[in-house]
């Protein structure tokens, strides 16, 4: 079943001489479940292709429809339960609320809608990412590994039908990075989770079962290892 | 290497730029208003001193030749010296002298004196003026007091410039914030942080001196403005009030760069003492995100705003010292209002229940006849017989001394104690008794015995009658008063005695005991609780009089107007009173009436009742001007904080944006904010202001009942409202502002970390 597609995705930066082309035209299908690393050099469009399928940036052409719904066209509001709801987003930097405990940071998407929480699943995933004894600290109060573990549970709460992963393991060690590509990997498996992982690291993307490769803002290579 | 640095930023830093120039200038517009106006403030009385004194330093009085006043005249400091034909009696000849340096006065005079062959007795400083110069007397403990005035003014000077600093480093500090990447750069290819701080302090100066000056001559221009506003009402609710024009010194303008100068270097100084420290990493890193260091509840705004609310409050604690310096202000401004509100309020109830109410009828005009005794006042029955004049009261005060038995005391005042809590300044305990305080009215013939027919005492012309009442010093209520029959009403006779000289006294027959005093507008019993107060008629004074003594210098004229039929103790309520226009021309018929061979100075109720609201209201338009200004400080703050969120809080939005916040919900999360810092100024005010409230009523021995109806609520919910609107005002453009940043553009922001 298709839960990505995108449909000749432009993006262009600026305008004149000075005008940048992010992405050149991107045609893309992903299926649910499947766990894709978006691979490429500094600048080849990576981050942006991944801000326009977790509606945070629109493109400047063409359409792009997440679980059957096109998501170019919607305006702000909509775009943001859009993705509380359908998409979790991991960052590189973790994007934790510093202010709010782990427990409410990792809850907060079910906040922001005003829904009950699954208390069993909340502790699986808790679990699972290891930060069951983390879950009253402060962000600031945590390593790089924990917090990104933090954000990965935050992106996973609300189930959403995908998850997207900017750079995840570009902030951390060597050890760490490889422990949150085997928590992608798990979530995958065990929560039948779509994961578009976009990174440079190369060891990260080998953990994929599709590699997409960019190269100025084109697919230049798309090769399934599964 | 400034054009290198900030050259390409021109564009971005605009804004900031643009939020220094407003600091700056508003900065440099209080601070000139305020150095103006404390000016002409102090101007005023110098002007108001010199016109109804005498415009001199010390005045010599005594016998001075020609020769003597050339050779003061020759004396290296004196810049004048001048005869005051005035204060010229026969060959006392009075010099008023003017000195070049005024701070030498006291060393100078007795050497002037010397140098005139006078003593130092000859010499009366004029000290009122010499206080505001600030030059005081080393042998008059008082005149110390002058420097309260300078205190004042140094510490309101200093309070501006230290508040103004805190709030506007703020902007300062955000236009640095904006370079503090270019900063950086600039630090890790070698740049010292003093080389650093000087370009931000360069670049500061360089936004902020037009605006200042600017500000600087606005400042003037609205204290002048603010000084004929002040005349122009005061003109017309205080009659006779002395107008001082505006005036300004160049010595101010010095006062006010100055201090614009400092501030403005002060508040820029700060942050860029902070910037040029970070390290390189730090700075091209950009400045640390406010967090919380330990777990915090925002339970009743999580409550209430669900989890934008518990966001709202999380980031209210994290920026708390940002926001420290607009809460203050703002609880302080908030504070001040109502307090000065309130307070005002109360003192206008208590003027009005102690005073105006008090006396309604017992006066409408009152003229004093200056420096003549009642015996030698010739025109009590022309006044009496003026048209619109009910009664005419001729009477003077004079102060002697009773001596009271213990036998003579009422058994009531005895059982409550007596004069054994009574203080020794007023009652004096001697053998055999106690010498107390025995005030005197003087009352025209005519007036004492209708007095006489109104208190049922026998009307005649050749005794006293006395006020027999004692206060319980045990209450101090003064306004409903317990008191007690001072004596047993059983002696004939009395004997008053010369104050000072109590051998000297004279016996009087008594008329009656009374617990009413004639309708007149004196008060009695305030401070000495044990006076003894006797009426007399000028009749049996003439007799008496020189024995006692003790008489003030001025005789009193107690007018009532309205119908003659009616009389001093008819009831008349205040619309059926006389109106102001009635009194104003009653006043103008009884100095005519008296003539010009008496100086009279004369006063109406209804005037005086206006020029106390008028004063009031000024009092209540100055202070609330201040407090204004202060919570426009607060504001300014808020606005600061906000305008700089899109710097401020762009990594915050972003992660609400990405983890699925809707706009709406970021809206809703600065309302909560927004609601905060103008909510709690007035939280935390309101049960201050109801303990401050019921504590002066308690003190002013009013009814909550009175009270409550004038209330100023309306004044208050206004500040309230006003503070609200502001605060929400700024929420709105800085949430804007923030709101219009694109999501994308904040995130790629953040991967520049």
């Amino acid at each position: 079943m298709e839960i990505i597609r995108c449909e000749g995705v432009k993006k262009v930066y600026g305008s004149g001489a000075g005008q940048v082309t992010a992405l050149a035209g991107i045609d893309l299908s992903l299926e649910k479940g499947e766990f894709a690393a978006v691979m490429g050099a500094s600048g080849s469009g990576k981050s942006t292709l991944l801000h326009i399928l977790g509606s945070v940036d629109k493109p400047t052409e063409g359409k792009v429809y997440v679980d059957g719904e096109e998501i170019t066209s919607m305006k702000a509001a909509k775009a943001a339960v859009f993705r509380r709801r359908k998409v979790g987003i991991v960052y590189q930097f973790y994007n934790l609320i510093p202010t709010l405990t782990v427990r409410k940071n990792i809850l907060l998407p079910l906040s922001l809608d005003g829904r009950e929480v699954n208390q069993e699943f909340f502790e699986e995933v808790a679990e699972t990412l290891g930060i069951q004894d983390k879950l009253d600290a402060l962000p600031g109060q945590l390593s790089g590994g924990q917090q990104q573990r933090a954000a990965i549970a935050r992106a996973l709460i609300y189930r959403p039908a995908i998850v997207l992963a900017d750079e995840p393991t570009g902030n951390l060690d060597r050890k760490n990075a490889e422990e949150i590509v085997d928590l992608f990997r798990v979530s995958n498996r065990k929560l039948n989770q779509t994961i578009l992982l976009v990174t440079h690291d190369e060891k990260a993307a080998l953990a994929a079962d599709r590699i997409i490769t960019l190269e100025d803002g084109r697919i230049a290579g798309d090769r399934k290892r599964r | 290497m400034r054009k290198t640095c900030f050259g390409g930023r021109v564009r971005s830093g605009r804004d900031s730029a643009g939020t220094v120039a407003v600091a700056a200038f508003i900065a440099a517009l209080f601070l000139s208003l305020l150095c103006s106006t404390l000016y002409n403030v102090w101007n005023y009385d110098v002007v108001r001193y010199q016109t109804e004194e005498g415009n001199y330093h010390a005045r010599l009085t005594g016998v001075i030749e020609d020769e003597t006043l050339q050779l003061i005249r020759s004396y290296a400091n004196v810049e004048s010296a001048r005869v005051n034909e005035k204060e010229t009696e026969g060959e006392e000849i009075a010099v008023d002298i003017l000195l070049k340096d005024v701070s030498s006065v006291y060393e100078d005079l007795p050497r002037i004196a010397s140098l005139a062959g006078l003593r130092e007795e000859n010499i009366s400083y004029h000290q009122d003026l010499l206080n505001l110069y600030f030059v005081v007397n080393p042998n008059n403990p008082d005149s110390q007091d002058a420097y309260m005035i300078l205190m004042v003014f140094a510490a309101a000077g200093f309070l501006s410039c230290f508040s103004l600093i805190i709030i506007i480093r703020h902007a300062y500090a955000v236009q640095m914030d904006d370079k503090i990447r270019q900063l950086g750069i600039l630090a890790s290819v070698g740049a010292t942080p003093a080389q650093i701080r000087n370009l931000l302090l360069k670049k500061a100066f360089f936004h902020s001196a037009a605006p200042a000056m600017l500000g600087t001559v606005l400042g003037i221009a609205g204290s002048a403005g603010l000084m004929a506003g002040i005349n122009a009402y005061s003109n017309q609710v205080i009659e006779g009030r002395m107008e001082v024009p505006f005036s300004y010194h160049p010595l101010v303008f010095g006062t006010t760069l100055l201090c614009v100068v400092l501030t403005v270097l002060l508040s820029a100084w700060i942050p860029a003492r902070r910037l040029s420290r970070l390290t390189p990493l730090e700075a091209i890193r950009g400045a640390g995100e406010k967090g919380l260091k330990r777990r915090r509840k925002s339970r009743i705004l999580g409550r209430l705003f669900g989890v934008e609310g518990e966001l709202a409050g999380n980031a209210l604690k994290a920026r708390r010292k940002t926001l420290r310096m607009s809460a203050f202000s703002l609880t302080l401004s908030f504070l001040a209002f109502g307090l000065v509100q309130c307070l005002l309020s109360i003192m206008t109830l208590n003027t009005e229940l102690t005073y105006f109410d008090a006396f309604r009828n017992s006066w409408d005009v009152i003229v004093t006849v200056k420096d003549t005794n009642i015996e030698e006042f010739e025109r009590t029955d022309t006044v009496q017989a003026l048209p619109g004049v009910r009664d005419a009261l001729v009477y003077q005060k004079a102060s002697a001394k009773r001596i009271l038995t213990e036998e003579e005391l009422s058994g009531e005042f005895l059982e409550a104690g007596g004069f054994a809590d009574a203080p020794g300044a007023y009652v004096l305990e001697m053998d055999g008794g106690w010498l107390v305080n025995a005030p005197i009215f003087i009352l025209d013939d005519a007036s004492f015995l209708e007095y006489c027919a109104r208190v049922g005492a026998e009307p005649s012309l050749e005794g006293a009658v006395i006020l027999n009442q004692v206060r319980d010093d045990t209450d101090p209520n003064f306004r409903i008063r317990t008191s007690f029959p001072y004596v047993k009403e059983d002696h004939a006779s009395v004997t008053l005695r010369r104050a000072g000289e109590e051998d000297v006294g004279v016996e009087i027959p008594v008329l009656g005991y009374t617990q009413e005093l004639p309708a007149m507008r004196e008060e009695y019993q305030t401070l000495d609780y044990y006076e003894m107060i006797h009426v007399l008629p000028v009749s049996l004074w003439a007799e008496i009089g020189g024995q006692v003594g003790g008489t003030e210098e001025n005789t009193l004229i107690r007018v009532l107007a309205g119908e003659e039929k009616e009389n001093a103790y008819t009831e008349i309520s205040e619309e059926e009173g006389p109106t102001q226009e009635e009194l104003d021309s009653l006043e103008k018929e009884l100095v005519r009436a008296i003539g010009s061979g008496y100086e009279t100075e004369t006063e109406n109720r209804i005037e005086d009742r206006n020029a106390s609201d008028g004063a009031i209201y000024v009092f209540r338009t100055i202070l609330g001007g201040f407090c204004v200004l202060l919570a426009m400080i607060g504001v300014g703050s808020v606005f600061s904080n906000t305008l700089s969120f899109a710097r401020q809080r762009r990594r915050e939005t972003a992660r609400y944006l990405s983890v699925g916040m809707t706009p709406a919900q970021i809206w809703k999360m600065f309302c909560a904010e927004a609601l905060v810092i103008a909510c709690r100024p007035v939280l935390i005010s309101l049960p201050i202001l109801l303990a401050a409230v019921l504590f002066f009523m308690k003190m002013a021995y009013l009814d909550p009942a009175l009270i409550l109806p004038r209330m100023p609520v309306l004044p208050i919910v206004f500040f309230a409202l006003a503070v609200f609107a502001f605060v929400g005002l700024a929420y709105y453009l800085g949430g804007k502002r923030l709101m219009r940043m694109n999501l994308a553009d904040m995130l790629r922001d953040e991967r520049i970390e």
